[in-house]
């Protein structure tokens, strides 16, 4: 668990305005079912289109579902699908990447140059030749977006698994005769792992973009299961009438991926951003001339 | 410091504030020198003194994100330069104060020939056409040493030597014939070897060109060599200042003593004692009530923890030779030392 | 200098050839018989004798490494195959898409480096001005918006409610206006924030002490000692943005109608129409393999510490 332990203490590092949109994004993702005001699925032609009322906050849809219920419910998609995707591309990047870490020689090479190839595309198109061969729906959506984000955290995983290579407590361990597997599982997977999660979750943002991108194309979360990518294209033909169908599901989607990119400037640069220096620069100096003064 | 002519440059009670990000310092407290044409000032102290921020600060030359405050009075050719807005400044700057920074290496545009980041300066200042300036960069290289200086003229800094950089970094600071030069710790980062030809060629230029010369150091052994007059400085504070002759062979201050006796002796037997100070310089975040040097001070009494000394001049010393010991203290640092 | 030139081209091979691997072996994987697959597309009800003419018709039959170096073979040469949707040539399809896909790159470039470099520019000028905040905003805004969203936004307002422009079509250069706004903007935000920061990176070094101390101004130090620092970053930086504006079209050229090589992956890609996926997907591998050997080269030849290299 120590890798847990060392992800939590960098979160707590971190401003609070960096973590709490994404706190409130999680929490509305896992609590979605009871937090819902009207079944997101439920249609009624003749409540088709509705704006603004006290019964459905935020109007309906052009096949009368609650849009309220419907984005909420969204969340949770996203919630489900970022997370199953990370999962995933962390196990299979940081397995092969402490793997060509530790054995070095041709495995290395072979590894490291299928990761060039994988980060020399864009993620988006891998992902798409992938649901091209094998079809839509959503465990290939997964599997496909997986596939194209493995190779940033091999990359990453085999970097710190050979920096910590190079130190001397593994040269130590081995001399008192552990075993290879029980130095990998041990002492490299763990720290690779925990490096890997800080850098994931700063890019759960992207992951979430890609979700949506592929839902919009169609390739994605398939209907009914509400996601806002796939609301929005949805709306996209009723836009003049009823722009607020667009409007919605796009900016809660851009919400969450605000949170996440704040987040993730937050986790790389490690302190508070420069605006907030320099007024507490001009802040010192008054002080310090009112000081002056006394 | 004795000079019949006006000085070029004259500071008087200089104190500067540094606000960083995270801390407020107080580096230079009340500090006052003067350079004349054709003399060399040289300012010591141990890194963190205050030498450099008392020289670059004024001057607008700190590095971005710091940012600072200078009060007191610095009169450069009769003119207050302490407020100067920034566009007067930079009418000073190059023109008539040229600077040479510690590593030139760095203090050089990687990306940028050598020729050009002399020219520039030149054809800036003295309106010359780029042709003009580009011969006057190879004039100036040639005054500095540079041998082949056609075809240095146009190599980037990283292909030249670290005694060559320092000396394109020296033609650059003299291109627009400024009539003062503050050096920043101009042979630090060179090898041995090279030290003494870059101060060789410094003192060459200063007979030639006329120039004062601020020299920041905290090598005693280069003063010596060098400068007409020493200022040393503690804490931000003036410990001692004078006749170059005056100050180290007829010490009146601890520190300076004991700045003096780091000099490893060449007669001393290997693996005598080397006789450092004790501890570090204070933290300049706070300023003491008493004399900064007083913790780390063989000599100190109570009265110098609790009230700061003032700076006077030295009994029965050469002119302009004062110390901010106490005169009693002064006496006993030069039994000491002699 | 020629051997390392040599060297990063070796490289580059190399990683087309693992790229072309691996779309072989992605239509190897497709779940059930491509045989079936072809044979019920051009009959209905197809026998086992029309399947098994068709997997020797293909060569299905042979060994993967033949199969390999034949398709290999025949991508080299310019033959992709035909489409199993339309029937028509992969490679003449795509002829006629590619150009769509050109213009709307070098419009999206044009926008992007106009945005990021002037915001940028004026951000390092003013360092903590109007322009600077909100360029900041506005950069983390469009980094995270989704394409679709910016796009359909666009539609929206200068289409819809303005009627300003047309929202589809390739007809009138104007149609081309909000297409090239919708892939330019996010990659000119994020430009126009690195080149500010890179800029003010730049400006802390000494060597921007120094241009200060020969009593130039900020604004000239920033123009003749910084930007001649910050030309390899941009240019790498610019690398990327462009794969993320290739991959953009995908999004971009559906929403806005335009026939280009994104809009055609997209369908080839709902309708498992798998050689024009593996002709669209080598086609991407093998654009951003050169596209950043092209922009390693180039840093190279840029920086003089490589050009000493060279001489030596």
């Amino acid at each position: 668990m120590r890798w847990l332990k060392g992800a939590w203490s960098e979160v707590r590092q971190l401003p609070k305005a960096a973590w709490i949109p994404v706190a409130v994004f999680l929490f509305i993702g896992v609590f979605a079912p009871w937090l819902t005001p009207k079944d997101p699925i439920a249609q009624n032609l003749l409540n088709a289109s509705q704006d603004f009322s006290a019964e459905h906050w935020l109007g309906t849809d052009h096949l009368g579902r609650d849009t309220l219920s419907r984005l909420i419910m969204a969340a949770r998609t996203s919630t489900v699908a970022i997370a199953t995707v990370i999962g995933l591309a962390l196990f299979i990047g940081v397995t092969l990447g402490a793997i060509a870490g530790y054995m070095r020689g041709v495995v290395d090479e072979l590894v490291s140059r299928v990761i060039d190839v994988g980060l020399s595309l864009p993620s988006l198109i891998v992902a798409l030749a992938v649901i091209g061969v094998f079809g839509t729906g959503f465990w290939i959506m997964i599997f496909a977006l997986a596939l194209a984000w493995w190779p940033g955290y091999a990359r990453l995983s085999r970097a710190v698994v050979i920096s910590i290579m190079s130190q001397p407590y593994i040269e130590a361990l081995r001399v008192l005769g552990a075993s290879p597997a029980r130095i990998m599982i041990l002492h490299l997977l763990p720290s690779a792992l925990g490096a890997v999660m800080v850098y994931a979750s700063a890019e759960a943002g992207v992951v979430a973009l890609a979700i949506a991108t592929l839902s919009f194309l169609g390739l994605g979360i398939q209907p009914p299961t509400p996601e806002w990518g796939q609301m929005l294209v949805d709306a996209l033909p009723y836009m003049a009438d009823t722009p607020r169908q667009v409007i919605l599901p796009g900016l809660a989607l851009t919400l969450v991926v605000i949170g996440f990119n704040l987040l993730g400037e937050s986790i790389t640069l490690k302190r508070t951003p420069r605006s907030i220096s320099k007024l507490l620069l001009r802040r010192r100096r008054l002080q310090a001339a009112i000081e002056s003064y006394q | 410091m004795s000079s019949a002519l006006a000085p070029l440059i004259s500071a008087r009670d200089v104190s500067i504030t540094l606000f960083t990000p995270t801390a407020t310092v107080f580096p230079v407290d009340k500090v006052s020198y003067s350079v004349s044409a054709g003399r060399t000032l040289a300012i010591v102290g141990e890194s963190g003194s205050g030498k450099t921020v008392l020289n670059l600060a004024p001057l607008g030359l700190m590095p971005a994100g710091v940012a600072c405050d200078v009060t007191g009075s610095i009169k450069l050719n009769g003119r207050e330069i302490v407020g100067l807005p920034e566009g007067e400044m930079q009418a000073v700057r190059g023109r008539e104060v040229g600077v040479i920074f510690q590593d030139p290496l760095s203090a050089l545009n990687p990306m940028r020939r050598i020729g050009t980041q002399i020219a520039e300066v030149s054809e800036h200042h003295a309106d010359l056409t780029a042709r003009a300036a580009t011969a006057h960069a190879l004039d100036l290289m040639r005054l500095v040493g540079i041998p082949d200086a056609s075809e240095r003229l146009r190599q980037f800094p990283h292909e030249l030597s670290g005694g060559m950089r320092q000396r394109a970094m020296i033609a650059i600071a003299i291109a627009a014939e400024p009539k003062l030069l503050i050096a920043d710790e101009p042979t630090t980062a060179l090898d041995v070897t090279i030290q003494a030809q870059i101060l060789d060629l410094l003192k060459d230029l200063q007979r030639r060109l006329g120039m004062g010369i601020i020299l920041i150091t905290h090598d005693i052994g280069v003063v010596a060599g060098m400068a007409d007059d020493v200022l040393v400085m503690y804490a931000g504070r003036m410990a001692e200042v004078g006749n170059v002759e005056a100050v180290l062979t007829a010490p009146r201050h601890p520190y300076t003593q004991a700045l003096l006796n780091s000099i490893p002796d060449p007669a001393s037997r290997v693996g005598s004692r080397f006789n450092g100070l004790p501890s570090a310089p204070p933290d300049l975040g706070s300023r003491p009530k008493g004399c900064p040097f007083a913790p780390r001070c063989e000599f100190a009494m109570d009265t110098c923890r609790s009230a700061r000394p003032p700076l006077a001049l030295v009994k029965d010393g050469s002119a302009g030779h004062m110390s901010a010991c106490p005169p009693k203290l002064g006496q006993a640092v030069l039994r000491a030392a002699s | 200098m020629r051997y390392l030139i040599l060297s990063r081209i070796g490289a580059a091979a190399l990683l087309m050839l693992i790229a072309s691997i691996f779309c072989f072996l992605l239509i190897v994987a497709a779940p059930g018989n491509v045989a079936i697959l072809i044979a019920e597309l051009r009959t209905a009800q197809a026998t086992k004798a029309d399947v098994e003419k068709i997997a020797e018709e293909y060569g299905l039959n042979d060994p993967l490494p033949v199969r390999y170096g034949r398709w290999l073979g025949d991508a080299v040469s310019g033959d992709f195959g035909f489409s199993l949707r339309s029937q028509e040539e992969v490679t003449h399809e795509l002829a006629v898409r590619i150009p769509t896909t050109a213009l709307l790159m070098l419009g999206g470039g044009i926008v992007s480096l106009a945005i990021g470099v002037s915001l940028g520019l004026i951000g390092a000028m003013w360092p903590g001005g109007l322009v600077d905040e909100a360029s900041r905003a506005v950069a983390l805004l469009f980094a995270s918006t989704p394409k679709f969203f910016i796009g359909a936004m666009f539609i929206l307002i200068f289409a819809v409610t303005l009627q300003w422009l047309p929202s589809f079509g390739a007809d009138k250069p104007q149609s081309w206006l909000l297409p090239c706004l919708t892939i330019g903007v996010m990659p000119g935000a994020v430009l126009s924030r690195l080149i500010r920061v890179s800029l003010e990176d730049a400006m802390s070094r000494p060597y921007a002490v120094t241009a200060k101390s020969k009593g130039f101004s900020r604004t000239r130090t920033l123009f003749h000692d910084a930007l001649p620092n910050i030309g390899t970053i941009l240019l790498t930086a610019f690398g990327t943005q462009f794969a993320l504006m290739v991959q953009a079209s995908l999004v971009v050229e559906p929403i806005f109608a335009l026939p280009g090589v994104g809009s055609y992956f997209v369908e080839a890609a709902k309708f498992r129409d798998l050689p024009v996926v593996q002709a669209c997907l080598l086609l991407f591998a093998v654009l951003f393999i050169v596209v950043n050997l092209l922009i390693d080269l180039t840093v190279f030849v840029m920086d003089p510490k490589s050009r000493r290299l060279g001489r030596a």
